[in-house]
């Protein structure tokens, strides 16, 4: 038998005022998997998470998160979900030992388990030589794994994680990352999001691009890569180079048409890897007197998707 | 290249989990029972951030305090009662309103950094019951308020104790002459001895407006040089 979605959506909307921050969500996100909303700021990727954490009321459609509707048994989804918003609520002046206490005490965890709790969620996320410190002279990272570590006290089986690496610096993306696959091992459904797509591609199962308060494409970050065409090889001649005659040169080589690209002397040819490719245009080109300044292949990434998706990559072309 | 953390990281245990909550009172009762319990919690982080940050206790120690010393002394002989009273029997319980008023703001700030920073929205997505968030809060500053309404209560008595002891001019100590001093370059106190009446100077102009407009004026004060 087909285990039901964790997490469902049907014609989820939500509106501030007269502007739909989202719009007609359908979602079905299977348990044990990981989900990455990807968009930039104001996509209304905050507004889904908090509509699913019960935070804000959808206008229309519903939400079932682990079973229960979100509007109507809010109390049930809460006792299965934790958060960890976009900006890492914790209390600066507590210490980070104190906060995982406080949020276990009101998660009716008795003192001493808050306490046992505590202490283990600090080893896990690296934060024991902090523990007894005060949050607000912690760096942003171990500001976001203590906030990350808050949201663990019960074991929820969801997780969702509003943008858990916005601002971090390169090194505590990384660590954060890890973290994250850290716990999907144990089975948690996670509801990610990112306006990063290295990160979506990183982590996520099922990617779902969103602008403007709606969803523009869905997939494995695969599909949509496919999506987008295959491998291409990037070509740049010096000024004045013959770039007709290149472009048929290089036209046996191509699986697509070869299109000029953004700068001058650009060439932008589609093709199917194959061992000594690069080898074989550089002297085709070179035989006919064309000299290369720069080649390189191009694997496609989800930027692509998303210039494709958003129309940045039209513009520019 | 990239740091393997988290294979470093010893296993999330779990063994503390959650505890279903005992099912043997009626529904109702443990209700109010854990929206007690939340209460509590909350208010003792509330009162916990104090241990963490002991500057916060200056707004119901020190505060109250120079407000009594800055009133009785300094302001002193520039404010009179229409009726002729005794304008120090009023002084202590003005001052228990301004803290009053005093830590509402602090409350109100409190809570609005709390909803910005997020922490309101991490506590309504927990099995809590919401209301607590607020009552919590309010419940920690009320214990502060007390403090500060201790402290205002002793000042008072001990001021009050003085004047008993010597009827007249109050004993000051250095930093009350420094408060008085300031205070004659606002208002041109006419001077300790001429306390309780005060009335205009020689030059007949009534003594309050012109204080005021000197002060705005920052004309040389020779009061105290005199
Ligand atoms: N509380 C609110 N009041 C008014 N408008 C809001 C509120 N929250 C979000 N919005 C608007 O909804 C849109 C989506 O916002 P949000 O969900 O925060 O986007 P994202 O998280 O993807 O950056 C934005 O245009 C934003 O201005
Ligand atoms: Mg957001």
């Amino acid at each position: 038998m087909r285990q039901p979605p964790m997490i469902e959506t049907c014609g989820l909307a939500k509106s501030f005022g007269r502007a739909p921050a989202v719009s007609g969500l359908d979602l079905q996100i299977p348990a044990g998997s990981t989900f990455c909303l990807l968009g930039p700021n104001g996509a209304g990727k905050t507004t889904v998470v908090r509509m699913l954490s019960t935070l804000v009321r959808p206008d229309a459609g519903w939400a079932r998160v682990a079973g229960h509707d979100v509007a109507a048994d809010g109390a049930a989804v809460r006792r299965e979900i934790g958060l960890s918003g976009q900006y890492a609520s914790v209390d600066e002046f507590l210490t980070g030992r104190a906060n995982l206490v406080m949020i276990g005490e009101l998660c009716r965890l008795r003192r001493p388990a808050a306490r046992r709790r505590a202490a283990e969620l600090l080893a896990h996320f690296e934060l024991e030589p902090a523990a007894d410190r005060p949050v607000r002279t912690y760096s942003g990272g171990m500001r976001r794994r203590l906030d990350l570590a808050a949201s663990l006290i019960t074991r929820p089986r969801v997780l969702f994680l509003d943008e858990p690496t916005t601002g971090l610096d390169p090194r505590s993306r990384l660590v954060m990352w890890d973290v994250i696959r850290r716990l999907v091992l144990d089975g948690t459904t996670l509801l990610l999001t990112t306006q990063y797509l290295e990160e979506a591609d990183q982590l996520a199962d099922v990617v779902c691009v969103m602008d403007s308060g709606r969803v523009t494409a869905q997939g494995t970050p695969a599909d949509l890569k496919a999506s987008v065409g295959g491998t291409r090889l990037l070509l740049s001649l010096p000024p004045g180079a013959a770039l007709g005659r290149a472009a048929a040169i290089l036209a046996p080589h191509a699986a697509g048409p070869v299109r000029l690209t953004g700068g001058p002397g650009r060439l932008e040819v589609p093709v199917v890897p194959r061992p000594g490719i690069v080898t074989d245009v550089v002297k085709d080109l070179d035989a006919a007197g064309i000299p290369v300044d720069d080649i390189s292949m191009r694997r496609p990434s989800l930027d692509d998707v998303f210039h494709a998706l958003t129309g940045a990559g039209e513009a520019a072309a | 290249m990239i740091p393997d953390v988290a294979s470093q990281l010893p296993a999330l245990s779990f063994e503390t989990a959650a505890p279903p909550p005992a099912r043997t009172a009626p529904a109702w009762l443990a209700a109010r029972y854990w929206a007690l319990h939340d209460v509590w919690v909350l208010t003792r982080r509330t009162l916990a951030r104090v241990i963490t940050t002991p500057e916060q206790l200056v707004n119901v120690t020190v505060q109250p305090l120079i407000l009594v010393l800055l009133f009785s002394y300094v302001f002193d002989g520039a404010i009179r009662l229409p009726d002729g009273g005794n304008y120090r029997e009023y002084l202590i319980a003005g001052i228990f309103a301004v803290n009053m008023g005093g830590t509402a703001q602090g409350t109100a700030i409190g809570l609005a950094v709390d909803l910005s920073t997020g922490l309101i929205d991490r506590f309504r997505s927990l099995p809590m019951s919401r209301a607590t968030v607020l009552i919590g809060r309010t419940l920690a500053d009320l214990s502060l308020t007390l403090v500060a309404g201790l402290v205002t209560a002793m000042a008072g008595l001990a001021g009050a104790r003085r004047s008993l002891a010597r009827t007249g001019r109050p004993r000051t100590g250095a930093a009350v002459r420094l408060f008085r001093r300031v205070g004659r370059n606002m208002h041109r106190d006419p001077g300790p001895r001429r306390r309780g009446r005060p009335g205009g100077r020689a030059d007949g102009h009534p003594a309050a407006v012109t204080d005021v407009e000197r002060f705005h004026l920052g004309q040389p004060d020779d009061s105290v040089a005199a």
